[in-house]
């Protein structure tokens, strides 16, 4: 019994010494996660627009249904499921192409897999001045190697007009994704068992069955972790709709992250800003929850 | 154990030893502003502290980012001291209470005295005046001589029509792809100014003296601005970049437009062979207008103030007063200095008397044309509501929507009115 005792304080000793360790890091969460979400929760229900001092005042869900019958919340949310259904599909597949490519032995694999990492190293503000350079209407590159090809008779402002101005966030957007998304596919190809393909092509299944019957099933558990993280990475698109477009031309590019910004830190509106945040938000833990669900039954199966 | 508790204390101590200097330079007027001519600024801050004895250090925020980034300090409490001011958005900050007025305060009707009342409205909000001036002038047009010359052109076009016309030519002619440059692009300083410098030059105003809106009405001079737009973009004749675009001055000062409406003082780097492939080129005329309209414009300033949170208030008055006044020896050195190295518009009226500053501003533009341009600018009074700058933002996007034909202009102009008019009445204005 007193054994037990004794047994049962050494555990709980431990167990304080444990919190007392972790309680600098706990803190530092709660600072600067849940005080922060905290307020952004508290603004939302609350009418408080920085330009009008003195009239904060409780709204309750106001600010949320207000956006729920506006078209300034639904236009751009439909932009941004746009924009991440296309960027994710074309990082999706293009990362799975080289990731299964860069899985193959060939001379300069290395070589290849560290330069793979190039883009992904540059920062997205950098990422996105860069694409604005090459897009430029009067001396961009890709204007002039359309050019030089033929593609075009004079130069063109590849972000003035719909649907070029879409294609070509969605390439900037996704030339700094891939690497990061090769990177987990190819590790994922990489805990596949050499053996299985051996046996496939002993029973004679060609390339394409080996891919649709072995790769793509076995691949499914991290394929799935790559579609929900870039999901939710495209779901919040600012930085490159900050220097490229500004959510332009006439909101073709009014993604939600940049009405949160306009409502916010424009208009100065910070109840309305936090509400749709909060929204954004609530939609993309939605998402993530359901691309988890739906994938994972895949797996099972 | 110990002897890790002291050394700690040690380090602490040293820390806190090396760091107070650093605190202790903390004590001086802080000024902020968008970083022009960050050195020059810091030089005149300089002088500031001969003359005063105070401490003065330049902190900017980048330009196109300078109104959000301010904002989040004022909410944060930075103790700025002296701010840059747009008056775009003076009635914002000043109705929040961020800046403060300047009316009564030591000098300040002598200063005054020296300034054109238009300026002191545009520097106003509710009866008080919000600071001195940096910098001030008028839209006005430039054009590139050689590109006209090269099509046969022998002088820049009166109306906007004709300016299709001549435009028309010089793309004929193979002088550049797309002659006229507009600035379309959705953020403060573009597409709303735009519109304001094309209605105010056909005759008309955007908003009546009650602020009401009269853009939208049938056949306004509004409505034709947007009409014009599209018709030279449709047409090839106004380049595309116009949308996106976010400095005009490059590529007019890179050769390859022909026109464009911009601020007075940007004619002086793009006349500047160390900035411009074309100086000497570019030329001002008087913005066109229509066959009965003889260019309108506007007028613009941006001004010093005193912030809320500034620690020793008067000793940032005394700032503003160097700053967009005189100095110690009573010369508007800082005013006259912008205008003889940069080419800055200013309103103190002793300026324009001053030989110096009339032979400086003549090498690289016209001033009896700046002058006569002057005359025709129109007052904004609207843009000094608290709430123009809720309606500009949303106005961005169904206003590109419409130049660019992608939305019915009759039914753009419509909602914008009614968005107005309901934070009009929601602002009890």
């Amino acid at each position: 019994m007193q054994s037990g005792i004794a047994t049962a304080r050494k555990e709980m000793s431990q167990g304080a010494l444990a919190l007392f360790f972790s309680a600098p890091a706990v803190l530092i969460i709660a600072a600067t996660i849940l005080v922060p979400f905290g307020m952004a929760v508290f603004l939302s229900l609350h009418n408080w627009n920085l330009k009008r001092p003195g009239r904060e005042r409780f709204v309750g869900l106001e600010n949320y249904s207000d956006w729920l019958s506006d078209s300034d919340f639904w236009v751009p949310l439909r932009t941004t499921f746009t924009f991440a259904i296309l960027a994710v599909a074309v990082i999706i597949i293009i990362a799975l192409l080289i990731s299964l490519l860069l899985n193959e032995r060939f001379p300069g694999r290395g070589v290849l897999r560290a330069l793979l990492l190039v883009p992904w190293a540059i920062p997205s503000v950098v990422n996105a001045l860069l694409w604005k350079w090459l897009l430029n209407p009067q001396y961009g590159l890709v204007n002039a190697l359309f050019f030089e090809f033929g593609i075009i008779t004079e130069y063109q402002n590849m972000l003035g007009s719909m649907p070029s101005v879409m294609i070509w966030l969605v390439i900037a957007y996704s030339w700094i994704h891939i690497p990061l998304a090769t990177l987990l596919l190819l590790s994922g190809l990489q805990t596949i068992p050499g053996d299985i393909y051996e046996s496939a092509i002993v029973d004679g299944a060609s390339i394409w069955q080996r891919f649709l019957y072995i790769t793509l099933p076995l691949l499914r558990p991290m394929l799935s972790i790559v579609v929900i993280f870039e999901m939710i990475f495209a779901f919040k698109v600012f930085d490159i709709i900050f220097v490229l477009t500004a959510g332009g031309p006439a909101d073709a590019t009014n993604v939600l992250g940049w009405q949160i910004y306009t409502e916010t830190f424009r208009k100065l509106d910070f109840g309305a800003g936090s509400s749709i945040a909060m929204l954004l938000g609530a939609i993309t833990l939605a998402l993530a929850i359901l691309f988890y669900v739906f994938l994972d039954k895949g797996v099972e199966q | 154990m110990l002897r890790s508790c002291k050394f700690f204390a040690f380090l602490s101590l040293c820390i806190l030893l090396l760091t107070t200097p650093a605190l202790a330079q903390d004590d001086g007027l802080k000024l902020t502003g968008w970083p022009y001519e960050v050195d020059v600024v810091t030089e005149n801050l300089g002088r500031f502290t001969d003359q005063t004895g105070h401490d003065a250090v330049f902190l900017p925020f980048p330009s196109n980012e300078y109104h959000d980034k301010m904002v989040a300090s004022f909410v944060a409490g930075t103790e700025f001291d002296v701010a840059y001011v747009r008056d775009s958005y003076l009635a914002e900050w000043a109705s929040a209470g961020w800046i403060l007025p300047i009316t009564g305060l030591p000098n300040s009707e002598e200063l005054l005295a020296d300034l054109p009342q238009g300026i002191i409205e545009q520097m106003s909000y509710d009866g008080e005046v919000y600071g001195l001036p940096y910098y001030s002038g008028v839209q006005t047009m430039a054009y590139n001589e050689a590109h006209l010359a090269a099509a046969g052109i022998d002088a820049p076009p009166e109306t906007w029509v004709e300016m299709l016309e001549q435009a028309q030519m010089i793309k004929d002619a193979g002088v550049v792809d797309y002659p006229i440059l507009m600035q379309l692009r959705s953020g403060e300083n573009y597409l709303l100014r735009e519109w304001e410098t094309l209605t105010a030059s056909r005759g008309g105003r955007l908003f009546d003296d009650d602020f009401n809106p009269v853009f939208h009405l049938d056949d306004s001079p509004a409505r034709q601005a947007l009409d014009w737009l599209t018709e030279g973009l449709d047409a090839g004749l106004i380049d595309p970049a116009s949308l996106t675009d976010d400095d005009g001055t490059l590529l007019m000062a890179a050769g390859t437009t022909s026109f464009m409406t911009t601020t007075d003082y940007t004619l002086k780097a793009m006349n500047d062979p160390e900035q411009s492939n074309v100086a000497g080129d570019i030329k001002n005329a008087l913005v066109p207008g229509t066959d009965e309209v003889r260019s309108g414009t506007w007028g613009y300033v941006r001004l010093y103030s005193i912030t809320a949170n500034a620690a020793d208030k008067d000793a940032a008055w005394q700032l503003v007063q160097f700053l967009g006044g005189k100095d110690a020896t009573g010369v508007y050195y800082v005013p006259k200095r912008w205008a003889l190295e940069f080419g800055l518009g200013f309103s103190p009226a002793p300026l324009y008397e001053d030989e110096e500053v009339r032979n400086s501003i003549s090498g690289w533009i016209d001033p009896d044309l700046l002058s006569e341009q002057s005359e025709y600018a129109i007052s904004r009074p609207y843009r000094f509501v608290p709430f123009f700058s809720d309606w500009e933002i949303g106005s961005w996007g169904p206003l590109q929507a419409a130049i660019l034909g992608d939305a019915d202009k009759g039914q753009v102009l419509s909602d914008l009115a009614d968005e107005w008019n309901e934070l009009k009445d929601d602002w009890g204005y």
